[in-house]
Parts: structure tokens; sequence; C-alpha cells
């Protein structure tokens, strides 16, 4: 029987099954305790949706609620049934309920995301990122770094998925972590390319993904210090001297980051920054009226600074 | 395998106690209520000889009111069941959970990495409890019989059980000797010191040998 409009019914939960579609992959304990305990007392307040395949039903919307009613042994749960959608429509369906309320893990949504890409090349849609942004409502931005997810060796892929199993406050390797690790990639391919002449894209990968889980690196941000290194010459130091230490740090096991920035562009950047902020302090001095009545605390605080600047100008 | 409703963490002890039953060749439901119309589904339900073993697979162990009223209803019907919940090793246990899980007779599964599975404690079987008639009086046995009762309800049966008879022939000599001292047991006293219990609690029932003042006026 094909539906055509949606109804409300009472449906036994065992003839239902969830979403095949649902990125949200994985149900963790604390959030399914707070509900059960809810629908214990008051029962399903809001109606689950589903839409009817065959003799069974297929979720919508309402996993937990319907998880939830599952052990607590309820006879049925209210339910929408709808219209059967197509499997482009019942896709993009889970992006726009689900991801609005619960913020999914990165891998599952990006393996989702490559199906309603195929579904809309399929289709003759555009698949650009923007056009799955605004398909799937998601952020573009986050379309782009689930897609560089994509990029990754399956292995990484099964790490992530893996992961995403455990409890946020027990999972280390994120989505985060190879998104960084990844525009680190870019900024050397862009601006030291010279480097992946003596190591390959998977071994860069690979050690740098090493050195996180060996803690050799203690956070996902310290990659961003590798684009730095890459754009060395945009700092005022040679890139000859960069690229050796780039590659000594894929090569390396325990040559951390923090190393590689420090014996190349850390006092390059220091001085750029250093410089910036006397710019900028200079123009704030100009701004001062000669014969302004200053503070006592601001006289001496200039006089201190007119000291160190005779200091470090005599030597 | 995936177990549908089990949240994540739960997800490898339930199939490590799947694994567990199966080995024991017991019949094993998965995600279904053990009885239609129990309140709520533990993650397994194992059988046996009409032995029911009820299994919550949990990451973290919680004790929550759902689970709480299955065990009430369980005990209340004075099913052949015991409930367990099922954890792995490194789950952390409060220790107020601990003793309400004893309290209300929940047993507690750990599952270790290598995916051996330990009874850390049992669980109590609400249709093997004894339950006295509560006007009864013990008088001043009253002490060692709760003591055996309790024991034979929750900490160790045989233990209990042993007890109990103890208590029993003990008050059956104390009686007959009574008896044989007030003339009412035909059977000199030293005679019964000698029998067996068997015949001890048997004496008595002989018409011959048993006078009460009452029924000698018969």
């Amino acid at each position: 029987m094909t539906r055509m409009n949606a109804s409300l019914e009472q449906i036994a939960p065992d003839k239902i099954r969830p979403n095949p579609d649902n990125p949200r992959l994985i149900f963790h304990e604390e959030d399914m305790q707070e509900l059960l305990e809810s629908i214990k007392a008051v029962g399903i307040k809001v109606p689950v949706s589903l839409y009817q395949d065959g003799q069974r039903f297929v979720l919508i919307d309402g996993e937990r609620r319907w998880r939830c009613a599952k052990k607590l042994n309820l006879q049925t749960v209210p339910a929408i049934v709808q219209p059967k959608p197509t499997p482009l429509q019942n896709l993009l369906m889970m992006f726009n309920i689900h991801n609005v309320r619960v913020d999914w893990d990165l891998m599952p949504m990006a393996l989702k995301l490559r199906e309603v890409r195929d579904l809309l090349e399929k289709e003759r849609q555009p698949t650009n990122p923007k056009a799955l942004s605004s398909a799937t409502g998601v952020a573009l931005p986050t379309v782009r770094r689930a897609l560089d997810l994509l990029d990754l060796p399956q292995k990484y892929q099964h790490l992530l998925l893996k992961e995403a199993q455990k409890p946020r406050a027990e999972q280390k390797i994120k989505a985060d972590l190879f998104v960084e690790i990844y525009k680190s990639l870019h900024a050397v391919e862009r601006h030291a390319p010279e480097v992946l002449q003596s190591v390959t894209k998977p071994q860069y990968i690979e050690s740098m993904v090493q050195k996180y889980v060996d803690d050799v690196v203690d956070n996902v941000v310290a990659y961003r210090d590798v684009s730095k290194i890459a754009r060395a010459e945009l700092a005022g130091t040679s890139k000859r001297d960069a690229i050796p230490v780039l590659v000594k740090l894929v090569r390396s096991k325990s040559y951390s980051v923090k190393d590689a920035y420090h014996d190349t562009v850390e006092s390059a950047y220091e001085r750029r920054e250093l410089l910036s902020r006397l710019e900028s302090f200079t123009k704030k001095l100009g701004d001062i009226k000669t014969g302004s009545s200053l503070t006592p605390e601001v006289t001496k605080a200039l006089q201190r600074l007119r000291s160190e600047i005779d200091r470090i100008l005599e030597r | 395998m995936r177990f549908q409703v089990t949240p994540e963490e739960g997800q490898e002890t339930a199939l490590a106690m799947l694994a567990y039953f199966k080995k024991q060749k017991m019949q094993v439901k998965v995600e279904v209520a053990a009885w239609p119309t129990a309140p709520y589904r533990s993650t397994l339900v194992a059988e046996k000889a009409g032995r029911c073993i009820l299994v919550e697979a949990q990451g973290q162990v919680s004790y929550g009111s759902s689970l709480k009223e299955l065990v009430a209803w369980i005990a209340s019907r004075r099913y052949y069941a015991e409930v367990y919940i099922a954890t792995c090793n490194d789950a952390v246990i409060q220790a107020g959970v601990l003793r309400e899980l004893k309290e209300d007779g929940v047993g507690l599964f750990v599952v270790d990495d290598a995916r051996n599975v330990v009874a850390q404690h049992r669980a109590r079987n609400p249709a093997l409890v004894v339950t006295p008639e509560p006007t009864l009086k013990y008088g001043p046995e009253k002490a060692a019989v709760e003591s055996a009762l309790h024991k034979f309800n929750e900490v160790d049966r045989k233990d209990g059980l042993r007890d109990m008879c103890e208590i029993v022939e003990r008050l059956t000599y104390d009686v007959g000797i009574a008896a044989c001292r007030k003339g009412w047991l035909q059977t000199p006293e030293a005679n019964f010191q000698q029998y067996d219990w068997s015949r001890q609690i048997n004496e008595p029932e002989c018409v011959n040998d048993f006078e009460t003042p009452s029924s000698r006026n018969q």
C-alpha cells in the first residue's frame, strides 16, 4: 500500500526498525537514561515519525524515543506514518531533522554526505560543497571538513568510527585531529612542496597521527605551527632552512612540532609580533598630545619604558 | 553483531555475555521482554531448565528506576529468575549502587579484557526465597531462626539450610527429652538420647509410646 498522506497511529515498537541513513549511528548511555526515566514517568508525548516499508515501519524521527519504548516494553508508540520517501529525500530528511538537534560525529556524517553526493550526481544536480550544504542544512565549513575526511585512508576512517563509539570524554582520536593535519599538509603542499619530494603524503599523515597517539604532540592545534613553518618566507626566514626541518619532523618519531617550530621560525614570528605591537603602541603614543596631563601611574610606566628603550638601543 | 537498543558502552559487554551463555548451552534471547507484560526489557534473557537469567549490559553501572521496577516486578511474582547487571573490567561502580544491588538481590557480572566473565556477586532468585508466616512466634529461638533465614535467602543457601536443620534437630531432641521426663513418652530417656533424629521425630507419632494426660483420658 502506498500512503499519500501522513496519519497518526499506534504502532508496536517491534514493528519499527531504525533508519539506516541516520548518520547518528552512536547512542550513548548518558543520552538514553534521562529520556528513559521521562518516558517511564509520562509516556511518549511527541509521536515518532515513520514511513511504511512492506510489513515494517522505518524511523524518520524519534530513534531515541523508540529505543526507550522498546526498553520499557511499551506495547505501542504514537507515530506519524508518512508516505515513503525516495532514497535521496530520506537522506536529506535525516540531515535536516537530526543535525539541527545534536552535533553528529564528523566521520559518520561524512559517509552519509558521500551518499547524498552520489544520489545528487545521479539526478544531475550540483554536488559542490555549497550545494551539499544547502541541500543538507549543514554549515559549509562543516561540509568541507567532512569531505576532507573522505580522502582519508580507510584505516583512519575506521579508526574514527571506532573512536566515535566511545563516550565523548574518552575519545582521543577525533575528526579535528585529521582536519588539522590535513590543513597543515595543504600548507606544506602549497608553500613548501619540496618536502613532498622526500616524504610521501601518506607518510606525512601517518607520522603526524602517530605523534599525537604517542603524546609527542599533545594538542591538535599544534599542527597549525607546521603551516607557519611551511610559510617561513612570509615570516622573513629562508625556506631552505625550513624544508629539512619539516622532513625531519616527518621522519623522526620523537621530534615534536614544537621542536620544529623552535628550530625554524619561532624567533622570526616573535620578532614580527614584537614589531607589530611596537607599531601599534607607537601609534597610540602619537595620539597623546604634548603637555597632556597624565596619571602618576602612566608617567611612571612611560619612564620605565624609556629607560628600557635606552638600554636596548645603547647595546 | 550489534545490539539494536543497547547503548554503545554496553555493546562489547553484551557480546561477551552472549558468548558466555551460549558456551553454557543456554537459550539466549536478545533485547526482548522475558515475559510479555514485564515493565522492562533487559539486554539478554538466558534460559536453561526453567531457570531464567536476565542481564542488563552497561558501560558504567547504574541502577535506574526502570530496572528497579523490573526487579520488584519479578520478585512480587516469585518468578524463577535472576537479574544481573553486566559491565566491563574498568567500570567505576559507586558504593551506594553496589549496596542497592545487593539489597535488591541483583547480581553483578564483570567482563574482563579477555572477555572472561566473573560473577562478582550472585543474584537472588525470588522463587527460592523463603518467607515464613509473619505471625509465627519463635520464642527464644527467634534470633537463631532469623539468622538461618537470612543465611538461606541472602548468603549461602546450603549453609542456611544446615542451620535450619540443626535448629529443628535440637528442638526435636529437647521436646522428646521433656516428654520422656513427663512420662508422656513410654521410651526411657536414655534410649531416646541414643536415637537418631528420624526416630526421635517419629517416636511421638506412635500412639502406644506417646500419651499426654489429655490423650490418656480419651
